[in-house]
């Protein structure tokens, strides 16, 4: 039926279409209208042309807002951060060691070291050892022309029990024992579903960067996700039925993991013109083997989201930012709090995790047991019409919720796929 | 070989059931499909015994599946309902007045009494004439605040205890969407409700259908052999509504629980207390519902007659503005009149 108007949902929120701006060039000449300053201009959708320097002050000055405003990072903490070669990667290391050394701001004190997730098989279908060998020399001549940070490797497929490897020993990392993994492959492309694929190996991923950072001595890990991918992240979480855990998607620390390792994401401010800009500001580079994320591929949910929102983003330039806004406001669990519950003894249900995915499981609900219901209900056929009386109905629902083991609705939806139960040890 | 109904019953499956991919057999999908809205309605409580219920009927598949379901339902489970159609005659050529024929219809084969109430009678103005003033551009803007508060008017007409609409499964997910999409927290906050807006001076609407999905009412809709009028409103829809329900479509297309992932996700979402809720109240000048003072069918219908279409568009300032402006300019050419009647 048609559902404008319904609870007042006018559509009166402006949506701002892309107008002439957005295809303007990012690149122009001219004077700063904040400096005056002549020479190169960079020209954000809702910004002013700005020079160089201008831009690359409230770029910094973003991220230290994020880092900074929630005070979640104590002094001299000990971060790792996640370089995959992407541009976002190489933005967010140039902007810490900037931070750390720079004048200009309040320098940021804290230590890092460096982790390298090689995803390279996973992420290639046909793994051509040649594009390999440049992929991973290009990572370690990168990490080692700074000679002051430490830099580790390990790979999206190894056991998260197994140290990272220093990349000054990328010969021991090349000549590792390759069994385990290589049964993680054949695994993993057995997963039926490419839904599910994704969905395992975010929790995977998660899970591997907690480990390494723990093998590392670090208490907090940063990650190069930038606005678009939260958006796309958050999207998709609701797609998936996690609307309990969202909040934690798209706020700048997601503290759920059991170990008490924290995952921040310190440039989720930034969007992709920012990145590019501050790239070409910096005469930085990204690494030249590492393949844009295979644009959102059709069959699955993350996918699907993933290019719509990209496409809606061309054509509406607000699409990013309203969405951000949303996540924004939505509250979640403080997980420090819960974790440092003692008392197993005053456990209610809204302090037990999922197994899998370590979100707060949610407490009963009817729209579940519609699901359950549904099920139930297809394998009776005419016998569930007439006799059921009220009673038996409103007892059924609430049966179908009892649980048998600490997993939330989605990881279950999840492990409906049985090719994922050989990983549940693993997780 | 042909598939055996899920359900053992002996018999041949016919389709597929698309909420549950189950292989069942014509009898046993709409056994199926009906416990579930018994079901639905039983554990959400949506209705006591002895209340009137208005059916909001629109003479689409939704509400006429939803129509036919209700009755069904009421004499099989005795829950002692009266039922009665509601209808609105937005006055649009070509879409309303067929579609209405069709509600006419299904009144005469399920015995349920009619009423129609249309825009004109109402505000004065049908969408035809709305469209010509303002344009397509936003006009669902005004069919929406108008066609809201007309079954409120209705409802309190013929007196009823609840609204029952149509909305399915797609419908609030979709929303669910939308409302991530605009940023609307209230909204977002409040769309996945089975019930509504039952206050004190507000009539409730209950959604029956929340956990049906579209293509199942379509399916029962056809295999019943219920007459529905299927033509789209001649008015385009909001383009960006139309984005979100084909994100839905192909999100769907690779996971039909989707539908119901996003109803629970959107259930369990949770603001910030520093968020503000909108507060409920009603309307000064129509005493409607409504959480803005006056209300959007009031604005909206003020700038019609005032000839400033634009008024409830937008920001409130922009309209007061214009207020303003129209208002000086009346009072000028007032004066300008009086001087020339001095001579
Ligand atoms: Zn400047
Ligand atoms: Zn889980
Ligand atoms: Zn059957
Ligand atoms: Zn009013």
């Amino acid at each position: 039926m048609c559902s404008v108007g319904d609870d007042e949902s006018v559509d009166d929120v402006m949506i701002n279409e892309a107008g002439e701006d957005q295809f303007s060039e990012p690149i122009r000449s001219g004077a700063c209208h904040k400096c005056g300053q002549n020479g190169e201009l960079y020209k954000l959708v809702f910004r002013e042309a700005e020079c160089k320097s201008c831009f690359l002050n409230y770029v910094n000055h973003k991220f230290r807002a994020t880092v900074g405003s929630s005070k979640a990072v104590p002094r001299d903490a000990e971060v790792l951060v996640v370089y995959d070669g992407s541009a976002e990667s190489v933005v967010l290391l140039d902007m810490l060691k900037t931070a750390k050394s720079g004048s200009n701001f309040k320098k940021l004190h804290c230590h890092f070291k460096v982790i390298i997730v090689d995803d390279y098989e996973l992420r290639n279908k046909a793994l051509n050892a040649l594009d390999y060998e440049t992929y991973l020399q290009e990572m370690k001549d990168t990490m080692l022309s700074d000679s002051k940070t430490e830099c580790y490797i390990t790979n999206l497929r190894s056991d998260p029990h197994q140290m990272p490897y220093n990349i000054k020993d990328i010969d021991h990392y090349l000549a590792r024992k390759l069994d385990d993994e290589n049964m993680f492959s054949i695994m993993y492309s057995n997963i039926r579903t490419s839904t599910n694929r994704k969905e395992f190996i975010k929790i995977y991923l998660k899970k591997l960067l907690a480990s390494m950072a723990q093998h590392l001595k670090c208490n907090y890990v940063f990650i190069p996700t930038i606005n678009i991918n939260i958006a796309a992240d958050f999207l998709s979480s609701i797609a998936l039925g996690r609307g309990s855990s969202v909040g934690l998607d798209v706020g700048f620390v997601d503290d759920r993991l059991e170990n008490g390792i924290r995952i921040m994401r310190p440039i989720k401010d930034l969007s992709v013109p920012e990145v590019n800009l501050y790239l070409r500001a910096c005469n930085l580079k990204s690494c030249k083997q590492y393949n844009e994320s295979s644009p959102g591929t059709a069959d699955s949910i993350q996918g699907i989201t993933e290019s719509f929102i990209k496409n809606l983003q061309k054509n509406f330039t607000s699409t990013v930012s309203t969405i951000i806004r949303t996540g924004n406001k939505i509250a979640y669990n403080n997980f420090s709090n819960i974790h440092d519950k003692t008392d197993v003894v005053n456990q209610d249900e809204n302090t037990i995790s999922c197994e899998i995915c370590c979100s707060l499981l949610s407490g009963e609900s009817k729209t579940i047991s519609a699901v359950e219901f549904s099920r139930f209900v297809s394998e009776r056929g005419t016998k569930s019409s007439i006799t059921d009386s009220d009673d038996k109905i409103k007892e059924l629902s609430s049966f179908t919720q009892k649980r048998k083991e600490n997993i939330c609705h989605s990881c279950k939806n999840m492990l409906r796929d049985k090719d994922i139960l050989p990983f549940i040890g693993n997780v | 070989m042909p598939v055996k109904c899920k359900a053992d019953c002996g018999r041949n499956a016919v389709l597929k059931r698309p909420k549950t991919s189950d292989a069942l057999c014509k009898d046993c999908f709409f056994a199926a499909f009906e416990a579930e809205v018994h079901y639905t309605i039983i554990s959400n409580d949506l209705f006591k015994k002895g209340e009137k219920v208005a059916v909001a009927a629109s003479g689409g598949k939704d509400s006429t599946v939803l129509a036919y379901i209700l009755k069904l339902l009421n004499d099989r489970h005795d829950y002692g309902l009266d039922l009665v159609l509601l209808s609105i005659d937005e006055g649009i050529t070509g879409y309303r007045d067929d579609s209405l024929e069709t509600v006419k219809q299904n009144r005469d084969d399920y015995q349920i009494p009619l009423k129609i109430l249309s825009y004109d009678e109402l505000y004065g103005w049908t969408m035809d004439r709305i469209v010509e003033q303002i344009g397509r551009k936003n006009n669902c803007t005004f069919c929406g605040v108008f066609r809201r508060q007309a079954l409120d008017r209705g409802a309190k007409l013929l007196q009823v205890d609840s609204i029952a609409t149509g909305h399915n499964a797609d419908d609030i997910a979709e929303t669910v969407l939308m409302n991530i999409l605009r940023g609307d927290t209230a909204r977002l906050g409040r769309c996945t409700a089975i019930r509504t807006g039952s206050g004190e001076d507000t009539i409730a609407r209950v959604k029956p259908l929340k956990y049906t999905y579209e293509k199942e009412i379509v399916m029962y809709a056809h295999y019943k052999k219920l007459v529905y009028f299927s033509t789209e409103c001649v008015f385009a829809p909001n383009a960006y509504r139309g984005h979100a329900r084909a994100f839905l479509k192909d999100l769907e297309r690779v996971r039909p629980s989707v539908i119901m992932d996003i109803i629970h996700s959107g259930e369990q979402l949770k603001f910030k207390e520093t968020v503000k809720k909108p507060e409920r109240g009603t309307c000064g000048r129509c005493g409607f519902v409504s959480s803005q003072q006056p209300c959007k069918a009031c604005i909206l219908l003020e700038g019609l007659n005032r000839g400033l279409p634009k008024l409830g568009i937008g920001k409130k300032s922009k309209g007061d503005r214009m207020r303003a402006k129209q208002d000086q300019e009346l009072a000028l050419r007032e004066r300008a009149n009086l001087v020339k009647n001095d001579f």
